[in-house]
């Protein structure tokens, strides 16, 4: 049975309609079958079971598990919807469920004998409608025959819709309400927590609605309600596949986007109209249609303001005034203040008002005289040029009313002037006998009779002549005139001139701060010389404000001609530009003067019989004022219409925003009552009210939903907030701002958290905690400044520039000059590929920018040393040596018997910490030649460039080591000699550095002497007068190069302000611009104008003036300041910004900051020095020049009777200005605080030039007034210095870390230090630095020295540094070489000293040996 | 920090050839190609820049053809500044001088999608010309045959250096053939 039922099923699901009504006719007779045999026992016992379950759950409200079980237990049982054909099958299962439970059996059993009804209205509630209740009921209908009928429901009834979500709350009643479990002891479990209530609410209100209260508590909550809570979730499936269907996204809220604040200004400029008054192709008629229409337009106004009317009215009121307060007339008594007061009013006011009268008569009589004079021209020759119409009407006026109102006026007016009169004769007379009773003294009567006169009485027959006369001048008003001008083109009988006017066409440009920025289109020259421009120019500024507004018109005819330049004024910050913003007009006239000859054929209506010179002049109106950018976009006309078309093209699925929209019904440009528009207008009015209804607080969620419109907003990504809270955007923006410190950041990461912050970064890199020394942080936070500074201005400079270098983006588009054409002919005609080409010499080699090469070689090609150190200690050793040993040469040739002496020498060259080192081959003697070509590698990005080329010198001693007699091994050990330090910054710059330098020699120099030329040597060394320079300094011969060549940018400063007076500024331009043109090689590395910390720039006088010295004022002090100044320490930076701000071109320094920041380049010392040597009294010059040593720098320049010298102020040396060795090698110019020199010699080399700046043709001035000199100075002279920081601190931490660099250096070896040499060195540091400084003969301490060491080989040297920080000590000491030492018995021996001066200048002694005792 | 999510994209192709429908403008014409990316591009395999052999169409209105490789491989972390080629076209003129006869510039194609599996992108990108801003050097320029060049072509890429540059176009094209493959691109949410 049970598998037939299942047919069944299958069958329905598959099978069509047809098929499945026979089935269905078939089975009929079966299921009744079956349905009987399900007996109405056992129904009855079923609903019982259910019952007693239902108890049970009430009974047990407190096992969770408990109820569960049971509910699950009814839904099994009694399943009242799949009763039949289930029951069936469960027949079986439930009599073994029933045993199972035996138990719960026994309850059930116990009521079994009642009838269903019965148990059912006890036990439970009696409104219980559970479905189970119904089967119990009807016994029939449930084992009723089987009819197939339609069932039709009404949906509405299936469906449940809540009547509110609000759900019934509140307790049934008040009694059960006030009953509190809890308070009779009763344990009541928490109600669960859910996450939505709402389902909770749901039922609940469902409950209500079917009336069963059952459930709910008397709180109004469900009764058991954790036992209807499952924690599981459970997942509906359904075959049904859901096709999504697209809803358009529907906008919570109207919220129009924000409204960007817009720092940005926007200038508008509208150029209505152009208008000639005086133009080469004007006739006579035009003259005279012009001077109608001036009048007319006098006329015009003036009828318009009707200025006689308003004078009439505030005379009668004044009048009206005067007899409402004042209404006695001609009493005796004089009047009082007030009325004297009105009385000169009324009289002023009626003045002018015949004035006025008499103006406007005038004023009319011209105008018609003038259009009368227009006529005859017109009418003598036959034709007008003009349109000009004039319509005089009569008006009809009562003539009548006017005499009698003329009459009234007439003698108001009398009676006014006789009062007057009368008043001013009392007043007179008052005054008289006040006169005649204070003057008691007969003297003085008789004086005073003379000047006082006694006042007449008024003649009144004088009075009325005198008004007669005026209003016989005054117009009579008889007859009321209409004037009309006019337009008429139907004036015109004639074309001749009509086509020259075709021609004629004008355009404007607008030229801001001398770049033009835009220009009208042609526009035509109409016949009333008038031309409608109407277009209009929005500038955007974003920067600064134009110092200049500039209308250029021009003249097109064939050839393009410039007319005349008007200057607009900027307006100020409130003319905001609106509709009502005032037309103003600006007159202009061209400063050419055209001979007035177009009229020629006319000549008999010239007015003069000669050709007459006219200016061409005229007037242009022009609104101008500032809008803000939303304004701008859509304002001109033009784009107005194109706006119009748009709407009008407007689809209804397009996007348009909702503030779209709103702008353009703001600017009336969506009309409601247009059919296109109507909708979009509509939408926007609508809104208006949603929004003044939301105001109300009505809610209108229905109303804004139908009213919606598609808005672009709703298509962005993200909100502007949430935007601008994204830190990688904020990244990506600031790059592309050029912001300073994102500016060449490559790969930004996509993830957030991979982003690496600037602050971070910083954070990571420097911490300033690591550096104990207080000298040390002053020094670093110094250099850490300047840089950023560099990096600013730097940046800062580039984006003023940035929309200047735009303009030379093609090649070929230069204006062609003789020179090219000649070329570009020679190109065409010239061989294609010659055999033998002509080398074309290019003035700039090609090169690369500087930031697209990392990799460079420097080649350094080493010629020649003179006057190297001799060995002087080693004459008895080697001859001992030589003794022993039969080394071939020695001694046996006389020419070779001082080639002990000679140092066999040889160079290195190497970058920092000797990564990479080049050395030449050892050459003997003391004017040793290499001519040899070194390579280093450097990395311009690696910390090696912010370093210096060293060039060492070295000796490379063999010494013979003495192994058990039989053997000998020679052992080639090298000695320092001294060192050459090239800044790499200096060779980046200047590509290739050819020169003599001079190499620092140490003070000491133990077992070496400086060369003597005495008579025997001259046999050997070469000749002696082949020798340059038999002075006591070594010098070296170089030739430094780069390769590949690059491209250093320069600083631009000229976009930055300049804080001088504007006509100095452009003085000192001009003379720069003129010194350009003449001299353009040796102009390109400075400019007086002088780029501060600041960011602003000044002139270069500035820099100079007298500052206070650190020493006191004696013989010394020139010395002393000398070696201040060159032991300030200088930064070498190579990159780009560094090398830009340090040259001439660059950022200048003042004291304030040298001194405080302990940083500078070496053009900064130069300054202070020489400011220095200017309060020494002493006549100082700053010298703008190059060197070979440091490049683009300052030298001073002092005067010392007669003589000059040129101070290096980075080494202190003083030479001759005719030192041939003098690093100087080129001099641009000399500066001293009152006046800028520039060196216009021909004469290139420095020491044969003329430094006398009197001789002015050597040197060109930039003042030749002393008034225009700007003074005042940008240094701080009130700067106090202060003492230094305790150096005993830094001395120790120096010789710490020297030993331990020697001995990790020496890591394999066994180091071992001599502490009583080193005590010993200390006592001649001390006096060194007092012999460098004046220059003392120091050749006693290596005597000295030698004796001391009697029984040891030494090699021992000081070094002398200025102080920047410990790694460059470190080295300087590595480059010596000196811990290369073989030997096993070798001890060391180091000493420091630092001297210190003012503000933490300081200079540092290191004394290095080593000992090796003589066995 | 440093990066570990980039994506990868190869692009691969060939300038297959040139394209002037009122005949070229010169003869034994090559072309230079410059691939430009934004700041967020690293070239980590191939060469960014080539330069064609010379080519003539055998007759008039001839393609003028190349079918010189193209083959770079970037990383990057941004899709903004998205590779593109910039083309300058390099002839011999009425005198026998080389001369530009032209630039053009494209974007690099977007990933393949899957309806091209079978054969490459070919894009065509438009040749354009600079005009000279004055009348005398447009008037020398007709007389020598020779167009201004750009300092530096790699300017195109940024549409707004070249607002003022007056350019026209004499119809001709530069036809590539290109294909791309990008490699961890939904690492970084880029679903294309």
């Amino acid at each position: 049975m049970s598998s037939d039922s299942k047919v069944i099923k299958g069958k329905d699901k598959t099978k069509s309609k047809a098929q499945r009504k026979k089935n269905l006719q078939e089975n009929k007779k079966s299921e009744i079958k079956k349905v009987h045999k399900i007996s109405e026992k056992y129904l009855k016992e079923e609903l019982q079971v259910e019952n007693s379950l239902k108890e049970r759950i009430q009974t047990h409200p407190l096992d969770d598990d408990f109820a569960k079980k049971k509910q699950s237990e009814i839904d099994f049982f009694c399943d009242p919807f799949s009763t039949i054909p289930l029951n069936i099958e469960k027949t079986s299962d439930e009599n073994e469920n029933e045993s199972e439970r035996a138990d719960d059996m026994e309850e059930v059993d116990s009521h079994k004998s009642e009838a269903p009804r019965s148990s059912h209205s006890n036990e439970s509630s009696p409104n219980t409608h559970m479905a189970s209740t119904y089967i119990g009921q009807d016994h029939e209908s449930v084992v009723g025959k089987f009819e197939l009928t339609r069932i039709t429901y009404d949906e509405a009834k299936l469906l449940f819709y809540p009547k509110s979500l609000k759900f019934l709350h509140a307790p049934l009643n008040d009694e059960e309400k006030n009953i509190k479990v809890e308070d009779d002891g009763l344990f009541i479990r928490d109600p669960p927590l859910l996450e939505k209530n709402s389902n909770k609410f749901l039922l609940l209100d469902r409950l209500h609605e079917s009336n069963s209260t059952e459930l709910i508590d008397s709180n109004g909550d469900l009764r058991n309600f954790e036992s209807l809570v499952d924690e599981n979730v459970y997942r509906l499936s359904c075959d049904r596949k859901f096709k999504a269907i697209y809803v358009p996204p529907m906008p919570m809220h109207f919220e129009p986007l924000e409204k960007i604040i817009n720092e940005k200004k926007f200038l508008k400029i509208l150029i209505s109209t152009l208008n000639f008054d005086q133009h080469k192709m004007f006739t006579n008629e035009h003259y005279a249609a012009k001077m109608v229409e001036k009048l007319f337009d006098e006329y015009d106004r003036r009828t318009k303001f009707d200025i006689v009317e308003t004078l009439k009215n505030k005379l009668s009121n004044l009048r009206e005034l005067k007899a409402e307060r004042f209404p006695h007339k001609l009493s005796k008594t004089p009047p009082k203040n007030e009325e004297i007061l009105l009385n000169q009013q009324i009289k002023n006011v009626r003045t002018k008002l015949h004035a006025e009268e008499h103006y406007d008569q005038k004023i009319l009589t011209s105008l018609l005289e003038n259009w009368k004079n227009l006529k005859t021209i017109r009418n003598q020759q036959n034709f007008a040029a003009t349109n000009l119409t004039l319509k005089i009407q009569k008006l009809e006026t009562d003539l009548s009313e006017k005499q009698a109102e003329r009459q009234r006026q007439y003698d108001a007016e009398l009676n006014e002037m006789i009062a007057e009169e009368f008043d001013k004769y009392y007043a007179a007379k008052q005054k008289y006998k006040e006169m005649l009773k204070n003057s008691n003294d007969p003297d003085q009567i008789i004086h005073e009779e003379q000047t006082i006169r006694k006042p007449k009485k008024p003649d009144i027959d004088k009075i009325v002549t005198e008004l007669n006369e005026i209003y016989d001048k005054l117009p009579t008003n008889d007859v009321d005139l209409n004037i009309v001008l006019s337009h008429d083109e139907n004036q015109f009988k004639t074309k001749d001139r009509t086509r020259k006017f075709n021609r004629l066409s004008y355009r404007i440009e607008l030229e801001v701060d001398g770049e033009i920025v835009g220009s009208t289109k042609l526009c035509r020259l109409d016949e009333n010389f008038r031309i409608p421009v109407q277009s209009a120019f929005i500038l955007k500024l974003t920067k600064h404000l134009p110092e200049k507004l500039k209308l250029i018109i021009f003249e097109i005819k064939a050839t393009t001609k410039k007319l005349t330049e008007i200057l607009l004024p900027i307006p100020d910050d409130d003319e905001t530009y609106s509709e009502e913003t005032e037309i103003q007009h600006f007159t202009f006239s061209s400063k050419q003067v055209q001979r007035k000859n177009s009229n020629a054929r006319f000549s008999s209506f010239r007015r003069s019989s000669k050709s007459k010179l006219i200016n061409t002049s005229g007037s242009i109106s022009i609104k101008i004022g500032w809008t803000n950018s939303e304004e701008a976009n859509i304002d001109d006309l033009n784009e107005t219409k194109v706006i119009k078309k748009s709407i009008r093209n407007l689809s209804q699925n397009e996007i348009i925003s909702h503030g779209v929209l709103q702008k353009w019904f703001d600017q009336k440009l969506l009309n409601p009552l247009d059919p296109d528009t109507k909708n979009l207008a509509q939408f926007i009015i609508d809104g208006d009210e949603i929004g003044k209804l939301n105001e109300s607080k009505s809610t209108t969620t229905a109303k804004e939903s139908e009213l919606f419109r598609f808005n672009e907003d709703e298509l962005a990504f993200c909100t502007k907030e949430e935007f601008d809270s994204i830190e990688r955007f904020h990244l990506l923006k600031a790059r592309y701002n050029n912001d300073l410190s994102y500016k060449n950041k490559k790969l930004i990461p996509q993830l957030e958290r991979e982003l690496e912050l600037e602050r971070d970064k910083d954070a990571n890199i420097i911490d300033e905690s690591l550096i104990a020394d207080p000298i040390d942080l002053q020094r670093f936070r110094g250099r850490k400044y300047l840089r950023k500074v560099y990096e600013i201005i730097t940046n800062h400079c580039e984006n003023l520039n940035r929309d200047k270098m735009n303009t030379n983006i093609l090649i070929g588009d230069e204006f062609p000059t003789f020179s090219s054409l000649s070329l570009a002919f020679f190109e065409m005609f010239g061989p294609k590929r010659p055999l033998k080409p002509t080398r074309r010499i290019t003035s700039s080699r090609t090169s690369c920018k500087i930031n697209e090469v990392t990799n460079f070689n420097i080649v350094v090609t080493v010629v020649r040393a003179t006057n190297v150190p001799i060995r002087c200690n080693e004459t008895q050793v080697s001859s001992r040596k030589s003794s022993t040993l039969s080394t071939p040469g020695t001694g046996k040739f006389t020419p070779f018997k001082h080639s002990n002496i000679h140092p066999h020498v040889f160079v290195a060259i190497s970058l920092k910490d000797h990564h990479h080192t080049c050395r030449t081959s050892s050459a003997e003697g003391t004017n040793p030649m290499w001519n040899e070509q070194l390579t280093l590698p450097f990395n311009i990005n690696s910390d090696d460039s912010k370093r210096c080329l060293s060039i060492d010198l070295y000796d490379e001693v063999i010494e013979d080591l003495i192994d058990n007699v039989a053997e000998v091994y020679q052992r080639i050990t090298s000695k320092w000699l001294g060192t050459l330090k090239i800044p790499v910054i200096n060779i980046c710059t200047n590509q290739r550095i050819e020169g003599t330098f001079e190499l620092n020699i140490p003070s000491v120099l133990v077992g070496y002497t400086k060369p003597k030329f005495s008579p025997a040597d001259q046999q050997t060394s070469i000749a002696i007068e082949n020798l340059p320079d038999l002075s006591k300094k070594t010098y070296i011969s170089l030739f430094i190069s780069l390769e590949p060549s690059v491209e250093i940018p320069q600083l631009i400063s000229s976009g930055l302000e300049c804080i001088e007076v504007v006509h100095v500024e452009q003085h000192i331009k001009i003379w720069f611009e003129q010194l350009k043109l003449e001299f353009p090689s040796r102009t390109q590395k400075w400019n007086p104008l002088v780029t501060l910390l600041s960011g602003k720039r000044c002139c270069i006088t500035r820099l100079l003036s007298p500052l206070t010295v650190p020493f006191e004022k004696n013989e010394t002090t020139e010395q002393l300041i000398r070696r201040f100044v060159s032991l300030i320490p200088i930064q070498y930076d190579a990159n780009t910004t560094h090398s830009s701000c340090t040259g001439l071109n660059g950022v200048w320094l003042s004291n304030n900051h040298v001194l405080g920041l302990m940083t500078s380049s070496t053009k900064d010392l130069g300054v202070l020095l020489t400011c220095y040597y200017l309060e020494l009294g002493i006549p100082a010059w700053l010298i703008l020049g190059s060197s070979t040593t440091c490049g683009e720098s300052c030298f001073v320049l002092i005067r010392e009777t007669n003589e000059f010298f040129i101070i290096d102020p980075s080494s202190a040396r003083k030479y001759s200005s005719k030192d041939i060795y003098c690093p100087l090698t080129k001099c641009y110019c000399l500066v001293n605080q009152y006046n800028v020199w520039a060196n216009i010699q021909r004469e290139q080399r420095v020491f044969l030039t003329q430094f006398d700046v009197n001789r002015s043709f050597d040197w060109r001035p930039m003042f030749q007034k002393v008034i225009d000199i700007p003074n005042g100075t940008i240094h701080d002279s009130s700067f106090k210095y202060e003492r230094s920081f305790d150096t005993r601190d830094l001395q120790r931490t120096i010789q710490a870390k020297i030993i331990k660099k020697i001995n990790s250096w020496r890591s394999h070896r066994k180091t071992v230090w001599n502490r009583f040499v080193c005590e010993n060195l200390r006592a001649i540091l001390l006096r060194l630095e007092d012999d460098i400084c004046f220059e003392n003969d120091n050749e006693d301490h290596a005597e000295m020295l030698k004796m001391l060491f009697v029984n040891h080989k030494v090699i021992g040297y000081t070094i002398n540094c200025k102080y920047t920080n410990l790694s460059s000590i470190v080295t300087e000491i590595k480059n010596t070489g000196i811990h290369l030492n073989l030997d096993n018995k070798v001890e060391f021996a180091v000493n420091v000293y630092v001297k210190e001066y003012a503000n933490n200048v300081l200079s540092i002694w290191i004394f290095l040996m080593s000992l090796i005792p003589k066995v | 920090m440093s990066i570990e999510n980039f994506y990868y994209l190869n692009i691969l192709g060939e300038i297959k050839s040139l394209y002037f429908p009122l005949g070229p403008n010169g003869n034994g014409l090559f072309c230079r190609y410059d691939i430009v990316t934004g700041d967020d591009w690293e070239l980590i395999s191939g060469t960014k820049t080539g330069i064609t052999q010379c080519a003539n169409g055998s007759r008039f209105s001839d393609e003028i053809v190349f079918n010189m490789p193209i083959e770079c491989t970037f990383k990057s972390t941004n899709i903004y500044g998205w590779p593109q080629i910039i083309f300058s076209i390099y002839g011999k003129n009425l005198w026998g001088s080389e001369v530009n006869v032209g630039y053009a510039r494209m974007h690099t194609c977007f990933i393949t999608n899957e309806k091209r599996k079978t054969e490459p992108l070919i894009i065509r990108a438009p040749i354009i010309i600079p005009k000279a801003t004055n009348f005398w050097s447009s008037l020398i320029n007709m007389i020598t045959d020779r167009n201004p060049e750009l300092r530096d072509p790699k300017i195109l890429a940024d549409g707004t250096k070249t607002k003022n540059l007056f350019t026209f176009s004499n119809g001709g094209e530069v036809i590539v053939s290109l294909e791309c493959i990008a490699k961890g691109t939904d690492k970084l949410d880029f679903d294309h």
